[in-house]
């Protein structure tokens, strides 16, 4: 149909291209091993898609290598079919090579709680705000993040039971860096930003509204802890730094999740071949059979993606720390994630859903609602709004 | 896991890869040297995973080097504005020129999976199994975007005095 397109002098491979094409598979390889890693949201798009698409044994084989810890307190009385809810910990192998950051084995940088409905076909993100200060069991009051290092997933996950009221039923951990390298290998990431940004040490920069981002773009999003917006033609600084980088972080997790929500079909070897990598760098609890996570990527593939977020108010400790607190309303979007119906919430709970139309939207921009409406001692500790992408 | 595998048969699909490779490239780009690099690129992707891909190669390669050359324009298109004349379409490489742009142009307005199962069928010349094996999904699905991609062709290029160009394929 489209002959009269074709080179009308007959092609003949040159001599060179067999050698070329090994050598610059060579290179291909060299930089898959380099930048591959693997977030657990990265894992859950691979592999809810290439699970989808029936390709099970080779998923299973492939989760079979995923390396595995012994997580306590997690919730094991859910059936197949029962929604489940997974904790995902991201951790920035990066905060390794700085390493002035981190105490303790590690530090929860990114900590996402994700319901998957199977029923009602649905995907809720709830992203856990590090900075909570929350009664660690046995430790005391402390930032929630720390609940991991001192007593690794298992208190973690006890933590968020006894403060939030939430069961997790699969712990997932990953680095980051394989959430934009299939961030790459899906073809980009549609983020937006509410106004033109720019970050001078990583070399990000954005305009407003929704764009594609690559791997490159993503990972300098995703290490930005000097982020300049523009607003009303000034330049200023996300002041928060660590806070605005985690929550762009959690904004890329999202956005994977999300682009893996709408995904129709795709190339099941391709997917392989990106969950192939992503293991590498993937950790799960050792309760959670291959087959088990394979029904749940097969549950989210295909789901409708909803986004919440906690209410929270700034607050500074006896100790002098700036922490934060759940806001008012914060039982209600409790209620909301676990699917709990609700007499007519008095306020309810922020949800954005991806979709025609919503593109501009901002999950941030209802992050800070609630700390206005405080007494408490306030420092600006929230993430500017125009610091912090959306999925679109 | 990612270990050096041995390219097994890879050398003897390798004229035939290259060959539709470059066939895909060039209808797209029209330039020999940039649609030998997109298929030298293409087939370099397959080297590398060549143990997952070698039961379905020809399509694999099919389907990258047309995403290879749709990216190309795509960033030529941001670089230049190729202005040719009306009366250019007098000859034949003058009006596959501009068919190329349009096409391109076409192919960039239609929802993802719609644009790759006519670039599949129609460009690389794939048949309705290949693209589904391809493109990891079903031959029914596979006559479904056809049809519609087709008909988006088609209407947009109605407008454009250029039918010819779709003569002879059947929805």
């Amino acid at each position: 149909m489209f002959d009269h397109l074709d080179d009308p002098d007959p092609y003949v491979p040159g001599d060179g291209l067999r050698p070329a094409v090994e050598r610059r598979a060579r290179a291909i390889k060299r930089r898959r091993r380099a930048v591959l890693g693997g977030v657990a949201a990265s894992v859950v798009v691979a592999a809810g898609v290439a699970g989808a698409l029936g390709t099970q044994r080779m998923v299973e084989h492939e989760l079979e290598q995923v390396e595995t810890i012994d997580v306590p307190n997690l919730r094991t009385t859910q059936e197949p079919g029962d929604p489940k809810v997974v904790l995902f910990v991201g951790v920035d192998s990066d905060e390794g090579l700085d390493g002035a950051n981190r105490t303790g084995p590690f530090r929860g940088d990114t900590m996402l709680l994700a319901r998957v409905d199977p029923g009602n076909e649905t995907l809720t993100v709830l992203p856990i705000p590090r900075d909570l200060l929350v009664d660690i069991p046995g430790q005391g009051q402390g930032r929630i993040n720390e609940a991991i290092a001192a007593g690794g997933p298992g208190l973690l996950i006890d933590t968020i039971h006894q403060n939030l009221g939430i069961e997790v039923d699969h712990y997932l951990q990953a680095d980051f860096h394989g959430a934009v390298a299939i961030g790459e290998a899906l073809g980009g990431l549609r983020l937006s930003f509410p106004s033109a940004v720019r970050d001078l040490h990583t070399g990000f920069e954005a305009n407003a509204g929704c764009a594609e981002m690559d791997g490159a773009q993503l990972l300098a999003l995703a290490r930005s802890r000097h982020l300049d917006y523009l607003e009303d033609g000034t330049w200023r600084r996300d002041p928060t730094s660590d806070l605005g980088r985690m929550e762009r972080q959690q904004a890329i997790g999202a956005a994977l999740l999300a682009q893996m929500a709408e995904v129709d079909a795709s190339d099941p070897r391709e997917l392989d071949r990106l969950l192939d990598a992503a293991v590498d760098d993937l950790t799960i609890d050792d309760d959670t059979t291959p087959k088990e996570l394979l029904g749940l990527f097969r549950a989210i593939e295909g789901s409708t993606y909803g986004a919440l977020r906690y209410p929270v108010v700034d607050h500074v400790t006896d100790g002098g720390a700036q922490v934060l607190l759940l806001g008012d309303a914060s039982a209600d979007v409790t209620a909301a994630f676990l699917g709990i119906d609700q007499p007519q919430p008095p306020r309810a709970p922020t949800t954005e859903t991806t979709g025609a139309g919503e593109g501009g939207s901002s999950p941030a921009a209802t992050s800070t609602t609630a700390a206005a409406a405080t007494t408490t001692t306030s420092v600006p500790s929230s993430t500017p709004a125009r610091s912090v992408p959306a999925p679109c | 896991m990612t270990a050096d595998r041995p390219a097994t048969g890879f050398d003897e699909s390798f004229p035939d890869l290259a060959a539709l490779a470059y066939r895909v490239a060039f209808r797209l780009l029209g330039n020999r040297a940039e649609a030998e690099d997109v298929a030298q690129e293409a087939l370099a992707r397959a080297f590398a995973r060549w143990r997952r891909v070698h039961d379905h190669a020809a399509p694999w390669v099919a389907r990258v080097a047309a995403n290879l050359a749709l990216d190309q324009l795509r960033a030529k298109g941001r670089r230049q504005q190729v202005e040719l004349p009306a009366d250019a379409r007098a000859g034949s490489a003058e009006r596959a020129a501009l068919d190329r742009m349009e096409l391109a142009r076409l192919l960039e307005s239609l929802p993802r999976r719609q644009r790759e199962v006519v670039v599949m069928r129609y460009l690389a010349d794939r048949s309705e199994a290949d693209t589904a094996e391809a493109l990891g999904t079903s031959v029914g699905s596979v006559k479904r975007h056809a049809h519609r991609g087709l008909a988006t062709l088609r209407a947009a290029w109605a407008g454009l005095d250029a039918d010819s160009l779709f003569d002879t394929g059947g929805a």
